[in-house]
């Protein structure tokens, strides 16, 4: 908006114009965060500007002071005594400039105190001096000051008419301009604009007496003007740039900080006094030529001059105006934007389901958000200014407090868990808390943000007590589980006692019949002792292989490596010796190896190889294969056998217990064998299948570890039931 | 003389006429002395009355008994210095694994399971009184009772 008016010299960035306070939303007594008005800076531009004028005066008023006194007295030079041969420069006046110079000089830009000294006393000098000029002219008296100087008086007192006098008003600048130096020691606020005042006047003197001296020249041989009696146009001149050089000493400071300032006043000011220093001369100087050019005269010449003046005065005042004007058109704007957004901002805060709030360094609330009105039931003009041991019980308004300051501390977001009280008991809140910094980086308030993660807390809560009650409950049926497994185990121990017992009696009754009684029964009669012989014999085994299955599952499985080819010899072997009269080739490849229980293992080859070999007796060329085949992930073992086989239409029934596919008059069997085989593997995390065609055979895979399972799991469509328990 | 005698610890009635029909088919003609349960048993072999004791040449001793168990008895058997060195085969109808480790870490010489078909059983007795009764030879007497 700045550039847009076509205003150089202020910095578009620290314009502050428009800028809205930063929680007008509170209005509250809090809401004058964050604190005084800061001062405007001093703009840099100005600043610039009135450290030159500070070297130029110096510099200027020390070169021609000192050529004044060195070249144009000392050295008997009278051209060199002012700026034209009519206007001298008395040596004591040049003397009271050149320390006023190296005040100008040393004042300021070195801090050191020695120099600090020097520029004092210098002022202090000049200022003695001014004074005691003072008194000669009211009094009338020669204390011949100018004696105190090395420079002959044969040169000096002959040159001019009052020799050791300065002219009054350049003493009343000379005096001004020491007093001025001297209060920029003092350190009081009003100090410096006094200086400057004092400077100011001084330079006014030495335009009073410019102009006095120009109007002399303007009008030189006039009857009307007589030569000033006043100070030299170059000692007048003189005061002029030193009392600028001095208002320029402090720019931060007293009426100049105003006229210097970064801002829109600072800069309309400077504009008016660029205005007010030539505007009055040049409308002064017209009626001055035109009097000399016979245009008009005195009397038209003040008409003329009052006129001047009051158009200046009313173009000025206009271009003041239009000015002010465009630049309030463009601060509402801003404000209108700014406070657009400002609406926008509050429309967020109010209308997250975050928690927001404002605190100062205190803990005094500055803003809340519409969710914290609603979660705690206040009203935000209300809470403004209250803090949070006004709100909630001490430890948990001592804890918030607490993190306040830890984030105040870092000077950066920090994060942590709060838990606040709520309607339905305390509720936990995730909460990132900044601190707010000013200008200079200093915090001057704490920004909360808390979203209420109590929904996930106790969800988090209700799975860890669901958990426990699940490990409760499962601790509990484990210990069910093993009380019915010792049930089943006292069950198996007592059917394989007691369930005996009366079949050996059976059986051991009915042989005795037929010993001792045989000769007393027909044929007939000894079929049935021997069919009930035969059955009691199957009980028997059908008995143990239930012990078998039952013990299949409850017994503890003991890893190890096992040598399945040993053990499928040592089987096969048994076989061979439990039934001498037949021939079988059976071939078992070697290192074979897995891990698992070998009792269990045996216990299953057993049943896997006993099938085999009853299933090959009607076959005239019996075989019997027991390999392995790597295949992908893992190893499968199998036993193969030429034997009867059984339709694939059955496979899901063949590892149930009690089924048999195959007539019992045909092959003996309890229907458990297989039952055994699927339990023993499944136990141990593997698998076991068949593939079979009638009377061609069947092959019976297995393997002993999970892994290999996982890896064909299109084998489970080829038998289905073949589930592990 | 009891250094013939088998004593035979066994409460089913069936099974005593079975063991003594074995016995008594492969010719082992030893006098048997058959005590129902587990304190008899013991009553014959450590009696507490001042009876004399039964020093039998072989214990036939089923696991499940009334009153005192079979396992209790050989452990009974085996803490006694008169009794420890008497051969003892555990003849009962279970194969549980436990009873078989129990019934040799107590010190049983010979597990043997009773057989349902009686052919095997018969079979069994007589290997079990041909080794024990003569082919093994068995600890010194050490005098024992009457």
């Amino acid at each position: 908006m700045v550039n847009s008016l076509g205003v150089e010299g202020v910095d578009a960035g620290s314009t502050r114009v428009g800028v809205v306070p930063a929680v007008g939303w509170t209005e509250g007594p809090a809401g004058g965060l964050p604190g005084p008005v800061p001062p405007i800076p001093v703009s840099r531009h100005a600043l610039e500007m009135l450290r030159r004028i500070q070297i130029a005066a110096t510099v200027l008023v020390t070169a021609f002071a000192g050529a004044v006194l060195l070249v144009g007295w000392g050295l008997d030079v009278p051209a060199a005594r002012g700026l034209s041969p009519g206007s001298v420069v008395r040596p004591v006046t040049a003397c009271c400039l050149l320390l006023l110079a190296i005040a100008l000089g040393l004042s300021r830009t070195d801090r050191r105190r020695s120099r600090h000294r020097v520029g004092v006393a210098c002022a202090g000098v000049a200022g003695l001096v001014s004074v005691l000029a003072l008194v000669e002219h009211l009094t009338g008296t020669d204390p011949g000051l100018d004696r105190l100087l090395p420079w002959p008086e044969t040169v000096t007192r002959p040159a001019l008419a009052d020799p050791g006098r300065m002219a009054a008003d350049a003493a009343v600048g000379v005096g001004l301009l020491a007093a001025a130096h001297l209060l920029l020691l003092a350190r009081a606020r009003w100090a410096a604009a006094s200086s400057q005042l004092l400077a100011a006047g001084a330079g006014l003197v030495g335009v009073t007496a410019a102009y006095n001296t120009a109007y002399y020249y303007a009008f030189r041989g006039s009857p009307l003007e007589q030569a000033p009696s006043g100070s030299a146009l170059a000692v007048a001149l003189a005061l002029i740039v030193l009392g600028a050089g001095t208002i320029a000493v402090r720019p931060d400071a007293g009426l100049v900080r105003v006229m210097a300032s970064d801002s829109v006043g600072g800069l309309l000011g400077r504009r008016l006094l660029a205005a007010a220093a030539t505007v009055p001369f040049v409308l002064g100087w017209l009626p001055v030529l035109a009097r000399q050019n016979g245009l008009y005269g005195q009397r038209l010449g003040v008409a003329f001059l009052i006129t001047g003046n009051a158009v200046a005065f009313g173009v000025v005042g206009f271009v003041a105006a239009n000015f002010a004007t465009r630049l309030e058109a463009s601060e509402a704007h801003a404000v209108r934007v700014a406070s657009a957004g400002h609406a926008e901002l509050v429309a967020l805060i109010d209308n997250t389901s975050a928690v927001i709030y404002m605190r100062d360094l205190d803990g005094r609330y500055a803003l809340v958000n519409r969710e914290y009105e609603r979660l705690f039931g206040v009203r935000r003009e209300n809470i403004v200014g209250r803090t949070d041991h006004d709100l909630f019980p001490p430890e948990i308004a001592d804890d918030f407090r607490a993190n306040d300051l830890a984030a105040v501390a870092r000077g950066s977001p920090v994060s942590m868990e709060e838990v606040a009280p709520g309607d339905d008991g305390p509720h936990t809140y995730i909460t990132v808390k900044f601190p707010l910094l000013d200008d200079e980086g200093r915090p001057y308030a704490v920004c909360g943000i808390s979203t209420d993660i109590t929904k996930r807390k106790r969800a988090e809560e209700e799975v860890r007590r669901l958990n426990a009650g699940l490990e409760e409950r499962v601790r509990q049926r484990t210990a069910e589980l093993e009380a019915s497994t010792r049930e089943l185990d006292a069950f198996a121990y007592s059917v394989s006692h007691d369930l005996r017992a009366p079949l050996r009696s059976l059986g051991g009754f009915s042989q005795l019949l037929l010993d001792d009684y045989g000769d007393k029964l027909d044929g007939d009669g000894k079929d049935y002792l021997n069919r009930l012989q035969t059955n009691v014999a199957r009980m028997g085994q059908m008995i143990d292989d239930l012990l078998d299955l039952s013990r299949a599952t409850r017994v503890e499985l003991h890893r190890q490596p096992v040598d399945l080819s040993e053990l499928a010899a040592g089987i096969v072997a048994e076989l061979r010796s439990a039934d001498p009269g037949r021939q079988v080739d059976v071939t078992v490849a070697d290192g074979l190896t897995g891990s698992g229980d070998s009792r269990l293992l045996r216990l299953m080859l057993h049943n896997l190889l006993a099938n085999a070999w009853k299933f090959t007796g009607k076959q005239p060329t019996p075989r019997i294969e027991v390999g392995s085949a790597r295949d992908g992930a893992g190893e499968v073992f199998y036993v193969r056998d030429n034997g009867a086989g059984f339709s694939m239409r059955y496979a899901d029934k063949l590892f149930d217990p009690f089924q048999r596919l195959h007539p019992s008059a045909e092959y003996e069997g309890s229907g458990l064998g297989l039952a055994i085989v699927q339990r023993i593997l499944g136990r141990h995390g593997g698998r076991v299948w068949a593939d079979s065609e009638p009377d061609r055979g069947a092959t019976f895979y297995f393997t002993l570890t999970a892994a290999v399972e996982d890896a064909r799991g299109q084998r489970r469509d080829l038998v289905g039931r073949g589930q592990p328990r | 003389m009891d250094n013939d005698v088998i004593l035979l610890v066994e409460d089913n009635p069936d099974d005593v006429v079975f063991t003594l029909r074995a016995l008594q088919s492969n010719n082992i003609g030893n006098r048997v002395v058959v005590a129902a349960d587990g304190e008899e048993a013991l009553g014959h072999l450590l009696p507490d009355d001042g009876t004399p004791p039964l020093r039998p040449a072989l214990i036939l001793l089923d696991v499940k008994l009334p009153k005192i168990g079979g396992l209790e008895v050989l452990q009974r058997i085996r803490a006694d210095p008169a009794t420890q060195t008497v051969p003892v085969v555990v003849l009962t109808t279970s194969n549980e694994e436990r009873d078989i480790v129990a019934s040799y870490q107590l010190g049983a010489n010979s597990y043997v399971r009773k057989p349902v078909v009686f052919g095997e059983f018969v079979e069994a007795a007589r290997v079990l009184g041909l080794y024990w009764l003569l082919v093994n030879e068995g600890p010194p007497r050490t005098g024992g009772g009457a």
